[in-house]
């Protein structure tokens, strides 16, 4: 249905997509993962030429898009595409929103095109919405009634492009329904997205993409499972171990604490855990550690957490002289991780450099 | 609706009462400005009542004052003060009376016969018994025209058999009844004039009985030419433009009162002077009364005087229709020029967004004034064109350099997201323009645009400078006929502003009903279920 050869895309200076090969059929449900910035999203708008390919060959049903000649406002009626930032038309109510297309487009009857509007709003349950403009709408609201909109030019292919990263984290789970049930009906989709469970559940294939290229290519069995290329295997590691490294007096640690946060809430990790980490954190890198280390700060934080086991492992290295966090002066702060942890062990000093480790687990 | 209505009839009816309060206070200024000379005058002064006392009597008591005239008295006046006087350039001979009469000038250099009239309609004015200079006042010609001997020629005879004399006893003394121009009966087999003349300078050049054109200047015009079996075509213009008339063409002869002076003959002929008097200064009268009038009557009066005698509303009216069609035409077309400009602006060669970027800039950095007297004795000086229709590409043109910077700034607020979203969904670049980006920027921009075309309504007012007569014109022809300075000028004010309320009404309206948030929430199309 679409087939990509040697896709290329270049700014300036920048290569965002330097050599994009596939092949997708009908049905297919393909999510695309991979670090930030690796041309996840300038492949999708690739496809319908929203950004326009420095090189290569695009063929969608038969029809070379990227051919000059090519009518491509045609292409795209068959080819839906949401955005990360729902894109509503402002100056229509949502009813009008998804009547546009069908109308001012295929040219159907109006009434046809509301009722059909209508049956696509109350699919994904924003009936009782029809009336209402895009900025009385909440974010999850407003992009089921995007992905209607784009339902109602009755597409082929779908393309999500990070559908859920500008919702608020309670609201992304409405979208996914949506989307999943689409899925479910056979539809040909590709869906850019930072949500692991998600592209998991959902997908048939998935395109591990890193440095401008398809790097792999598989079933979600096996790239979350079974990654064979070292990339997608430190990706797919890295998804599920936290790490962060302190390496100065000043670092950021407003922002540190939020990263612990939303690491906590990908993984579905329960809150009492977060916070007992985040004080944990506190207590023994910023209080214990911190002022006993050398000038050349070097803190390597660790963690993983098992869903069987509820149950967190920590685990922080430190340089500097060796140093048991048990013998530390600053009784407050130690208490306060001796509570928080159900377990503190110091392993030793070791390496050439001179590497302390602590190793704790923190329960519910 | 109703609640718009009632918000209208609350703000017209502040503004009524503001115009209201300036109509009262206004009579009361002029007022203390009597009785602060009368505080100054000697005891005995009241027992030669009747009598006119100049607050100057001599010109060498001027030393120092402020002296108001309209352009063309300065270098006469100079001759004959010393220099260091400070000199106040007034529209028309009446806005410098107005002037003197409110103290913002000592006196008022004016011609005999204009002065003489002033004194007669205004309380408390006087003319310096001391005259400034002989004035000889000629009619204007090109340089080289064809016209100037011939012209000369009649204007010599009509000296010698006593013409002059006649048009002097008609329209400097005569009554009101015999000011009538000459029928203009004859043929006019040896070819047509263009005739430019003021017509704010009673009584040599004004408009007279049922807006008809009168004056001195006219009927002697009209005399040498049918001496000489011409045609004339009468034009209404703006003293300070009639040189410049001349100077480009417009004009074959022009006449406005305008003395012969040596300055003007560098760039203008003169005919031979067909009135022969003198240059004056008009001071306040140190002996003036207080009007005893009542003010309501005094305001019927005015009213009368302003609007019923002679039918003067008829030409009020049709000044006003000249405004509104200046306006709204200029308001269409700048409309339709400022998108194309903004589209320009918008496009990816670099020339065409620098060319129309160069265009707003230049547009923007002249005043309209300056920019429709280069329009029209410039550009279409050689050309014969309708100062109607030069107003009109003038302020097309004004409009279309602000509004498209409007549009653009509107068009730039709607987010690009939208248009992806457009053209994702099969819209071509036009649909998506059309449909989705530009009802959203107007939307944005129509409330800024509102408030632009109100304020070129109001900046019309200086279409005189291109011998249109539009509402102010029509004022400031009235003001000089009845010499009467404020009542005209606010009853003006007055249909300003209503025609500006009337227009943001439309506009406002308009601005609603592109408003999706209030408009009724329904689809179009489809019959509520």
């Amino acid at each position: 249905m679409i087939r990509v050869t040697h896709l290329r895309k270049e700014y300036g200076s920048v290569t965002p997509l330097k050599d994009i090969n596939t092949e997708i059929k009908k049905g297919e449900v393909i999510s695309i993962i991979g670090p930030s910035g690796t041309g996840k999203s300038t492949f999708l708008r690739c496809l319908n030429l929203l950004e326009t390919p420095t090189g290569g060959e695009i063929v969608i049903d038969g029809e070379r898009i990227t051919d000059k000649a090519c009518k491509i406002h045609l292409v795209r009626r068959k080819m839906g595409m949401v955005f990360q930032g729902f894109h509503l038309f402002s100056h229509m109510t949502m009813i009008e929103n998804i009547m546009a297309g069908p109308v001012d487009l295929l040219h159907r009857p109006r009434r046809e095109a509301y009722e059909r509007g209508m049956e696509l709003l109350r699919m994904v349950g924003l009936a009782d919405k029809a009336q209402a403009f895009a900025d009385e709408l909440s974010g999850g609201q407003k992009q089921r009634a995007a992905i209607a909109r784009t339902l109602s030019m009755e597409p082929e292919i779908i393309l999500f492009d990070e559908p859920t990263s500008a919702l608020d984290p309670t609201m992304v789970g409405e979208v996914l329904a949506v989307i999943r049930s689409l899925a479910g009906q056979g539809m040909t989709m590709l869906i850019v997205t930072h949500e692991m469970k998600f592209a998991r559940d959902v997908s048939t294939r998935i395109f591990y993409m890193d440095q401008g290229e398809i790097y792999e290519d598989g079933t979600p069995e096996q790239i979350f499972e079974h990654p064979r290329r070292e990339r997608t295997k430190q990706f797919i590691q890295r998804l599920k171990v936290f790490t962060a490294s302190i390496d100065s007096r000043d670092f950021d640690f407003i922002g540190m604490n939020s990263r612990i946060e939303e690491y906590g809430r990908r993984h579905l990790i329960p809150q009492k855990i977060i916070y007992r980490f985040q004080e944990i954190f506190e207590e023994l890198c910023v209080q214990i550690l911190l002022p006993l280390l050398p000038e050349e700060v070097s803190v390597q934080m660790t963690a993983a957490y098992s869903q069987e086991q509820s149950c967190m492992q920590l685990k922080v290295q430190y340089n500097g002289p060796a140093f048991d966090p048990v013998d530390s002066d600053n009784t407050t702060a130690l208490a306060l991780v001796r509570h928080a942890s159900v377990k503190m062990e110091y392993l030793g000093y070791s390496g050439a450099e001179g590497t302390n480790t602590v190793v704790l687990e923190i329960e519910e | 609706m109703n609640r718009v209505i009632k918000k209208y009839c609350i703000h017209i009816a502040l503004c009524w009462l503001a115009v209201l309060l300036s109509v009262f206070l206004t009579p009361g200024l002029s007022v203390r400005a009597v009785e602060t000379v009368n505080n100054g005058a000697e005891p005995e002064a009241s027992e030669a009542s009747g009598q006119a006392q100049p607050e100057y009597g001599s010109l060498d008591e001027l030393t120092g004052k402020k002296i108001g005239m309209i352009t063309g008295f300065d270098t006469v006046l100079k001759g004959s003060l010393g220099h260091d006087n400070t000199f106040v350039y007034y529209p028309t001979t009446t806005d410098a009376i107005i002037a003197l009469q409110k103290d913002r000038v000592d006196t008022v250099c004016v011609d005999e016969p204009v002065a003489r009239l002033a004194v007669s309609a205004n309380e408390g004015l006087c003319i310096m018994p001391e005259t400034v200079a002989e004035a000889e006042y000629g009619i204007v010609f090109p340089k080289n025209s064809p016209f100037l001997a011939s012209f000369d020629s009649v204007i010599k005879q009509f000296w010698e058999d006593g013409t002059i004399e006649a048009l002097e006893k008609k329209w400097m003394d005569g009554d009101e009844e015999g000011k009538v121009l000459i029928p203009r009966d004859w043929e006019g087999k040896s070819g047509t004039v263009r005739y430019y003349h003021d017509a704010t300078y009673n009584p040599m050049c004004y408009i007279g009985k049922g807006g008809e054109s009168a004056g001195y200047d006219l009927d002697l015009v009209l005399m040498a030419a049918r001496e000489l079996d011409l045609k004339v075509e009468m034009t209404v213009c703006d003293y300070d433009a009639l040189v410049p008339a001349i100077q480009s063409g417009k004009a074959d002869i022009a006449s406005g009162c305008m003395d012969i002076t040596e300055e003007k003959k560098q760039y203008v002929d003169f005919s031979e002077p067909y009135c022969r008097s003198a240059v004056v200064l008009l001071t306040r009268d140190k002996n003036a009364v207080k009007s005893t009038e009542s003010f309501g009557a005094r305001l019927q009066q005015s009213f009368y005087s302003t609007f019923i005698e002679e039918k003067r509303w008829r030409m009020i009216l049709d000044g006003l229709g000249i405004t509104v069609l200046i306006s709204v035409l200029s308001g269409i077309f700048g409309l339709l020029m400022g998108f194309g400009i903004c589209m320009l602006r918008r496009m990816k060669p670099k020339p065409a967004r620098l060319g129309a970027a160069a265009y707003i800039r230049l547009v923007q950095g002249m005043p309209i004034v300056v920019f429709l007297m280069i329009l029209f004795y410039v550009i279409f000086g050689s050309v014969d064109i309708s100062g109607i229709v030069v107003a009109v590409i003038g302020f097309s043109i004004n409009f279309s350099a602000y509004t498209s910077e409007m549009m653009r700034n509107g068009l730039e607020t709607v987010e690009k997201g939208q248009s992806e979203a457009a053209f994702a969904l099969g819209y071509t670049r036009y649909q998506t323009f059309w449909k989705i980006v530009f009802p959203q920027a107007a939307m944005r921009f129509l409330p800024v645009l509102k408030g632009e075309f109100i304020s070129m309504v109001k900046m019309t007012s200086v279409v005189g400078y291109v011998a249109v007569q539009d509402l102010t014109k029509a004022s400031d022809i009235i003001r000089s006929r009845t010499m009467d300075a404020f009542f005209p000028l606010i009853a003006t004010a007055v249909i300003y502003f209503m025609v500006a309320n009337l227009m943001t009404g439309i506009l406002t309206c308009a601005e609603r009903r592109i408003d999706p948030k209030r408009r009724k929430r329904e689809v179009k199309g489809v019959e509520p279920q």
